[in-house]
């Protein structure tokens, strides 16, 4: 697992970086340059990336194609054209996140957390993503096609033109969801849970 | 500190495993099925279960006890004095134990069932029923949701935003999600700061 670890700057609590004692916020803009070449070290040459921790990171064109990524933490972190293609991201939280023009193509993503994201732009196409937080997103012209979302969690997001098409949607929460231009095309929205009374019952 | 979440598909419960780096003695939350997945991710890590932390006492979270008896000579932690047929080390609010290497907060938060606990891991909380990703646990009657309330409030909520939340069913999350998108929580119109 990342460090838990706070920050050695007095009121921060942010986990730190390792091997630093701050964290990636409160980082010397070497430091910074270090940890992101340690990162892009590790995506280049190992097949398991694991306990990374870069919490406010900036990535622009990240490549990742056939990585394991486990237990890592990238909470309030921006992607911009990144793509994610046969990755597995496992235990991995990606909270308060900013996606824009991403694509997670056959990735296969379990017990990760992306709760409180901007999802813009984003392909998740072909994935598996059982198990996943994506509590209250904002999620606007993206798609979620082909893909097993089974008991993936939706609730309090604002879906905007996304699509979720032809995908396993047992046991997914929209619970709270608002929604504009929604499409649930070829899935399987009766197995959902649209309301608490729903989860409830079942 | 590694934990691997496992998932019982009959039931739809988690359990957890949680173990050194490299093998060794490691712990088992809430054994809801042992099966051949979970042996394996065991075993795979050369893992030794030494103890099992139970959340709260309901079948569908205990059910593997007697399996994993039978493999592993562990003890069984939990709040009540028998589980599964087992006799258990009681814990109870505010103890703090050592096991594998880790040490392990406990506190007791009552609602979901008289005897819920949950366990603190560094900044890890395996929360069992009493708080999932946006819910709070189901209770009985509205007597024992604002028992549940109360507790959440005055235990959970006191905790650092990034702490992890690893619950019984459904997906993780994290402390300061459940403060801003916990749909139980807000519609009880507690205070969540």
């Amino acid at each position: 697992m990342f460090s838990f670890r706070e920050c050695s700057v007095p009121g921060c609590r942010t986990y730190v970086s390792l091997p630093y004692s701050v964290c990636y916020h409160h980082a010397t803009d070497e430091q910074k340059r270090k940890i992101e070449k340690a990162l892009e070290e590790k995506l280049s040459n190992d097949q398991i990336i694991r306990d990374v921790t870069i919490i406010g990171g900036a990535f622009r064109d990240l490549k990742v194609e056939g990585k394991v990524l486990k237990a890592s933490n990238f909470a309030f972190s921006v992607f911009m054209d990144c793509t994610f293609t046969e990755t597995k991201i496992i235990n991995c939280f990606f909270d308060f996140c900013i996606f824009i023009r991403c694509s997670f193509i056959s990735s296969n993503i379990r017990y990760s957390v992306f709760s409180g994201s901007t999802i813009r732009n984003c392909r998740f196409n072909d994935d598996v993503m059982i198990h996943s937080n994506f509590m209250g997103i904002d999620s606007i012209d993206s798609s979620y096609d082909q893909c097993d979302l089974y008991y993936s969690n939706f609730s309090m997001s604002k879906l905007i033109r996304t699509s979720f098409e032809d995908s396993n949607l047992k046991r997914v929460n929209y619970n709270a969801c608002l929604t504009k231009d929604v499409s649930f095309r070829y899935s399987n929205p009766e197995e959902a849970f649209f309301s608490q009374d729903q989860e409830d019952v079942r | 500190m590694r934990i691997y979440p496992h998932f019982n598909a009959k039931g739809a419960e988690n359990s957890y495993l949680i173990g050194p780096d490299e093998g060794g003695d490691a712990i088992l939350i809430d054994p809801a099925d042992i099966d051949t997945e979970l042996i394996g991710l065991i075993e795979s890590h050369h893992y030794n279960i030494v103890a099992c932390l139970i959340t709260h006492g309901h079948r569908r979270h205990t059910a593997g006890i007697p399996k994993l008896m039978k493999i592993y000579d562990a003890r069984i932690y939990a709040a009540s004095p028998r589980i599964a047929g087992y006799d258990t080390v009681q814990l109870s609010d505010g103890d703090s134990v050592e096991i594998a290497g880790f040490e392990i907060k406990v506190r007791s938060l009552p609602g979901h069932s008289p005897d819920s606990l949950i366990y603190m891991i560094g900044k890890t909380v395996f929360t069992g029923d009493v708080l999932s990703a946006g819910r709070i646990g189901t209770t009985k009657n509205n007597a024992e949701k604002q028992i549940l309330l109360y507790n959440l409030i005055n235990t959970m909520m006191r905790m650092d935003d990034n702490s992890l939340i690893y619950p019984g069913h459904g997906a993780a999350t994290k402390l300061r999600t459940e403060r801003i998108f916990n749909y139980s929580l807000l519609e009880s119109e507690v205070k969540l700061y």
